[in-house]
């Protein structure tokens, strides 16, 4: 037991509260992340943190709260930056009044806040991601993927509520040539403090089946140019610049590049102008595909044109050299036939001719021409005598003439009768 | 069945005919067979060139059409 009356609880928060409030009179000036943040009735609640630069590991945490006359103020001040700027992950820098309140215990009441240095530091620090970036050579790997001839197949990763998903999708189907396209979407969410892990986890996913994908794009609806630090990330880089696919992102903005544009293959300022593209490329190659059509057809037409010009020419050169063998072989056939002719006729007339000698041999050699050219013949008992040595002296013979036979000797002795 | 008629050969027994008419010792009556038989082959031949040709000029038409 204490020799002391215990102090209630209420005592010791009324202590600290006034032991803060002697301490702590004019407003501070510091700076926090932003690790939650809501609003209620026009207030704007906070959970403020300090984490360590390297492990992330938590140092400090308080809740803080943005009551809404300073809201209002804000806004009239700084406009829609003030929304882009009070966003879970930020870094801000603000004056507080620090309170104590004996139920809800330490609070910072946030007063005024110095935009320009959220602005500064979010700069410095995707300066750095990119030094570290091109320091390990990532800024053009993804870039210097080489692209299909067709992109049909296609992972999507983006939000699946979002505007700009829907848009894509529209735009894709929104073609007049027809284009057969697969998309398959991998959700992630495309702002706040879980952009990071979720899209490098689907990153994680699409590389599982790669072979799959023609190309991956990652996009998002519009919003401030503040939505677009969660896409000034190096691990989201990282993946992007190790991808065996080509990536394009088309993540709402018009003005700068976030750095995850910056290791695309392709970045563009919408979802839209994203399906636009694939579209685009798809039409090329269609064009590309035409034009090699027309032009086989064209050589192919020349080639058929050509091949029955030759053919004609054979045709007309195969009807000559017909008509002149045939004239040839008709004109062998003609001297054949005189040929013919000449020797049947040479033959016959040669046969004739021997024919005609025989004859004129045959009547040459008849007796009565023999006779009638002065000859006489000479017969003895009934045989011709053509021998002089045959004629018996002693006997009779008779001499014959054309007109007349004379015996010898003479029966009549009147008769002459010479030897 | 009959021998198909062949031209080339038809023209060989022409040529041996017209060298056996040389001959003057050739008797009258293989005289005139020869003879018929030259006349016989001549114009057959002449039947194959008109045959063939007009086969020719038919082909080449029809070809000729489909051209144009």
């Amino acid at each position: 037991m204490s020799l002391f009356e215990p102090q209630t609880l209420y005592e010791l928060q009324q202590q600290i509260r006034r032991v803060v409030a002697l301490n702590f009179n004019d407003p501070v000036y510091l700076t926090a992340e932003i690790v939650r943040i809501n609003h209620s009735r026009g207030h704007w609640y906070l959970e403020l943190a300090e984490k360590d630069t390297e492990s992330k590991r938590t140092l400090a945490k308080t809740s803080a709260v943005i009551w809404k006359n300073i809201y209002s103020q804000w806004e009239d001040e700084h406009g829609d930056l003030l929304q882009q700027i009070l966003k879970e992950g930020i870094q801000i820098a603000f004056t507080a009044e620090v309170q104590y309140h004996e139920i809800y215990g330490f609070k910072l009441h946030l007063k005024t806040i110095d935009l320009a240095y959220t602005l500064g530091k979010e700069s410095q620090r995707r300066h750095e991601i990119i030094q570290k970036l091109k320091k390990e050579g990532k800024m053009t790997s993804n870039a210097q993927r080489s692209l299909g001839r067709s992109l049909q197949r296609i992972a999507v990763i983006s939000s699946p509520t979002a505007a700009g998903y829907s848009d894509f999708l529209e735009t894709l189907a929104d073609t007049p040539y027809q284009f057969r396209y697969s998309t398959q979407l991998f959700p992630a969410a495309m702002q706040g403090i879980h952009v990071e892990s979720e899209v490098v986890n689907q990153f994680t996913a699409i590389r599982q089946s790669a072979e799959s994908f023609d190309l991956i794009v990652v996009i998002r609806g519009g919003g401030g140019s503040m939505d677009l630090r969660d896409f000034d990330n190096y691990e989201i880089a990282s993946c992007i610049a190790q991808s065996s696919i080509p990536v394009w992102t088309g993540i709402g903005h018009s003005t700068d590049q976030t750095v995850i544009d910056m290791v695309a293959h392709q970045y563009f300022k919408t979802p839209t102008g994203v399906a636009d593209a694939i579209n685009q490329h798809n039409l090329d190659l269609l064009t590309e595909l035409v034009e090699r059509k027309r032009s086989v057809q064209q050589l192919s037409n020349q080639f058929l044109e050509n091949e029955k010009m030759d053919l004609h020419l054979i045709e007309q050169q195969l009807s000559y050299q017909f008509n002149s063998q045939i004239d040839k072989k008709r004109n062998i056939l003609v001297r054949k036939h005189e040929s013919l002719s000449f020797q049947a006729r040479k033959t016959l007339q040669r046969n004739a001719d021997r024919l005609k000698n025989q004859h004129q041999r045959l009547k040459d050699l008849a007796p009565m021409q023999i006779l009638e050219r002065g000859y006489a013949a000479v017969e003895q008992s009934g045989k011709r005598i053509n021998r002089a040595d045959r004629l018996k002296k002693t006997q009779s013979f008779s001499l014959t003439f054309i007109d007349g036979e004379i015996q010898f000797p003479s029966k009549n002795n009147n008769d002459e009768q010479k030897i | 069945m009959s021998k198909k008629f062949d031209y080339d050969t038809a023209i060989k027994e022409i040529n041996q005919i017209l060298l056996d008419l040389q001959d003057a010792e050739i008797p009258m009556a293989v005289l005139e067979e020869k003879v018929l038989r030259a006349s016989h082959l001549i114009e057959r031949c002449e039947n194959e060139l008109t045959q063939l040709e007009s086969t020719i000029e038919r082909t080449l038409s029809k070809r000729s059409e489909k051209g144009d």
